[in-house]
């Protein structure tokens, strides 16, 4: 480095380059979250028709779908036991493998498929049920040591599932579901 | 001569050969003398009433006139209007696959003569692109200025063409399979009955002659490599297409390749660097590495003032500083590319919490650190999701006063990292998948990051240049 800065470094002088904090605009209140700057946030409300099955879907700009608990969602509230990633006989969620950045082998979810069953600290149990058909393309493995989080951090530590739509079906699958304001308005009524 | 000799070589003139193909054919390849083959052109050329008025049954005309001049012609003025600066060239031949069963149907039969006087003859001989070469070699040479050299790294192909060539492979197509790759192989394997049988005891007297078809050129790439710098938050290292769809004008690649494209008069050219940097992040300090390959590239010398001279077209454009610029070899290449995941590179990071500063020497204290980083999401669309082992070597955190209240404190980290770390997540945690992060390692849920500056890339790569 030091023979380099014997000679002619730069053709733009270094003291000439905004410091960080002058290349940026500040912005004049507090800065969009990470969910706010990358993710379109949408809702399904009664998955399977059944009540208060809401689930919150933030949808990345590269169309990738995060999937969390809605703050309507039948569990809120509740204190949770144990997660359950074995859902059939021969899938458990947990051990999804796949290769290669077309995920080959992933498991493939529709809407309504189970994701995982909560035994809640009550006896319940309840089936998580995902809100959008696509490939599975991450569980949330923190669910299983620390599953409280899915109640107290859902759009963030505590989200549930990522899932890849087909990409020829997407806008049809965001289409269907609720844009903020909707579920707002559902909410009040 | 050998009394022999000069009896089978009679023998071929009468079959049809010429007298060159005549002379290659009883020619070892390690005893080939460029004034025997001249001298017998010359005696054939100079003599119009020959044993037979036909194409060579051989060459099929490749050693005889108008053909023979033709083709020199033709490279000739192919080299000279080319703009290729090289000094030296290499010739190379595409024959029809026909002139090689020809020749192997001589050389069987001159081996079966051969073995008949003097059982300890050899029967390798000089095939026909070797014997042009070395006879054409002067004449280009002094017309073109340009050397003749087996390892120039300018190829011209000449290519011909010959009527008759499917009907002549058609009669072997019958009993094996031929391909232009290895035919010399091919029929060596042959058995010789065989291929008599097929083909006949000599080759076949035409009507027609090997015709030149085509000749072009390819330079060996040729590679440039220097540092850049990108001032800019707002330009892509590649260009940026999604969908077929353009999402910005022009990009870092583009900005520096396209005076050296101009230069250097290529068809094509092949972008490479130590790792990539995001659109809205800036390249500061030394540059980043990179390197250039110019594929066919028809001016290939730069000096150092011309080095110098495409730096500063390139860098007419204020959103990119190139320098070091310079030729580099393969293997050099290869360097840039190696040991990529132990190379280190230093950031700054412009960060921010909500309400009131962390305790910043928590950062300070906790290097180097073990890190593991899932594909980050923003990514994972066109990546396989696995989680890497990162290591962070260092970080010096520092308050930041930003002039602004917007209810944030600000500070800036200096981190320095394996290559591969994905920094952006590593502040924020990117929902938990990057561990541990800045907000688990300051304990706050809010710390989250506004810019992004690559202040080193720690590779003392291409060699410096003296300014």
């Amino acid at each position: 480095m030091d023979v380099i800065k014997n000679g002619r470094d730069f053709d733009v002088d270094e003291d000439s380059v905004p410091s960080i904090e002058e290349s940026v605009e500040i912005p004049e209140h507090i800065p969009p979250s990470v969910v706010q700057r990358y993710y379109e946030s949408r809702y399904a409300t009664d998955v399977n028709n059944k009540p208060n099955q809401d689930y919150s879907v933030l949808i990345h700009s590269n169309n990738l779908c995060i999937l969390s608990l809605a703050p309507t969602h039948a569990l809120m509230g509740k204190t949770i036991d144990k997660i359950d990633f074995q859902v059939s006989g021969s899938t458990h969620r947990l051990t999804n493998m796949m290769t290669g950045k077309g995920k080959r082998g992933a498991q493939v979810v529709q809407a309504g498929s189970t994701l995982c069953i909560v035994h809640c600290s009550d006896g319940e149990e309840h089936k998580i049920l995902s809100a959008v058909p696509g490939k599975l393309v991450e569980m949330n493995s923190k669910l299983a040591e620390t599953p409280n989080i899915m109640l107290e951090k859902p759009d963030d530590l505590g989200f549930i599932a990522i899932i890849l739509p087909q990409k020829q079906r997407f806008e049809k699958i965001k289409n269907g579901l609720l844009t903020k304001e909707q579920y707002k308005i559902r909410n009040c009524t | 001569m050998d009394q022999n000799v000069e009896e089978i070589q009679q023998k071929l003139l009468k079959f049809g050969c010429c007298r060159v193909c005549a002379v290659r054919h009883l020619t070892k390849p390690s005893t080939i003398n460029v004034k025997t083959l001249i001298a017998a052109s010359e005696q054939d050329h100079n003599e119009p009433k020959r044993l037979k008025n036909n194409p060579c049954i051989a060459c099929l005309g490749l050693f005889q006139n108008p053909q023979y001049d033709n083709i020199i012609n033709k490279i000739i003025s192919y080299l000279k209007t080319s703009d290729y600066d090289s000094d030296t060239f290499n010739l190379a031949f595409n024959l029809p696959m026909c002139t090689i069963i020809r020749g192997h149907s001589i050389a069987l039969y001159v081996s079966k003569l051969r073995i008949s006087f003097n059982p300890t003859f050899p029967t390798a001989f000089v095939c026909a692109k070797d014997a042009w070469k070395l006879m054409a070699e002067d004449a280009i040479v002094k017309a073109t200025g340009k050397r003749f050299d087996v390892h120039s790294p300018l190829l011209v192909t000449v290519g011909f063409h010959y009527n008759d060539t499917k009907d002549e492979c058609d009669c072997l197509n019958a009993i094996i399979k031929l391909s232009n790759k290895n035919l010399q192989n091919i029929l060596s394997q042959m058995d010789n009955k065989d291929f008599v049988s097929q083909y006949g005891e000599m080759p076949a007297i035409t009507e027609s002659t090997i015709e030149f078809k085509s000749v072009e050129a390819r330079h060996e790439s040729v590679y440039i490599a220097g540092r850049y710098n990108k001032w800019s938050r707002t330009l892509s290292q590649t260009p940026w297409i999604v969908d077929q769809e353009r999402r910005l004008e022009s990009s870092v690649e583009e900005i520096i390749s396209e005076p050296l494209k101009k230069h250097a008069l290529v068809d094509e050219f092949r972008f490479s660097s130590s790792g990539r940097e995001d659109i809205d992040v800036r390249m500061l300090g030394r540059g980043r590495p990179f390197a250039i390959e110019l594929v066919n590239p028809k001016r290939t010398k730069f000096s150092y003032e011309v080095m110098r001279e495409i730096e500063n077209e390139i860098n007419i454009d204020p959103q990119v500083t190139v320098k070091h610029l310079q030729g580099i070899n393969k293997s050099q290449l290869k360097e840039l590319k190696s040991g990529e995941e132990f190379k280190i590179k230093v950031y700054e990071a412009l960060c921010y919490v909500e309400g009131e500063l962390p305790d910043l020497d928590k950062l300070n204290k906790c290097t180097p650190l073990e890190i593991s980083q899932f594909t980050p999401i923003r990514v994972l669309h066109r990546r396989a999701n696995m989680s890497r082992p990162r290591t962070i070597h260092s970080m010096k955190a520092t308050a930041t006063k930003v002039g602004i209240d917007n209810g944030c404190s600000f500070f800036n980290v200096i981190v320095s990292t394996q290559a591969g770390t994905y920094i952006k997540e590593f502040v924020h945690g990117d929902l938990g998948r990057t561990n541990p992060c800045l907000r688990t390692i300051l304990g706050n849920n809010t710390v989250d990051i506004l810019a992004l500056d690559v202040l080193d890339i720690e590779i003392d790569w291409p060699t410096p240049v003296k300014y």
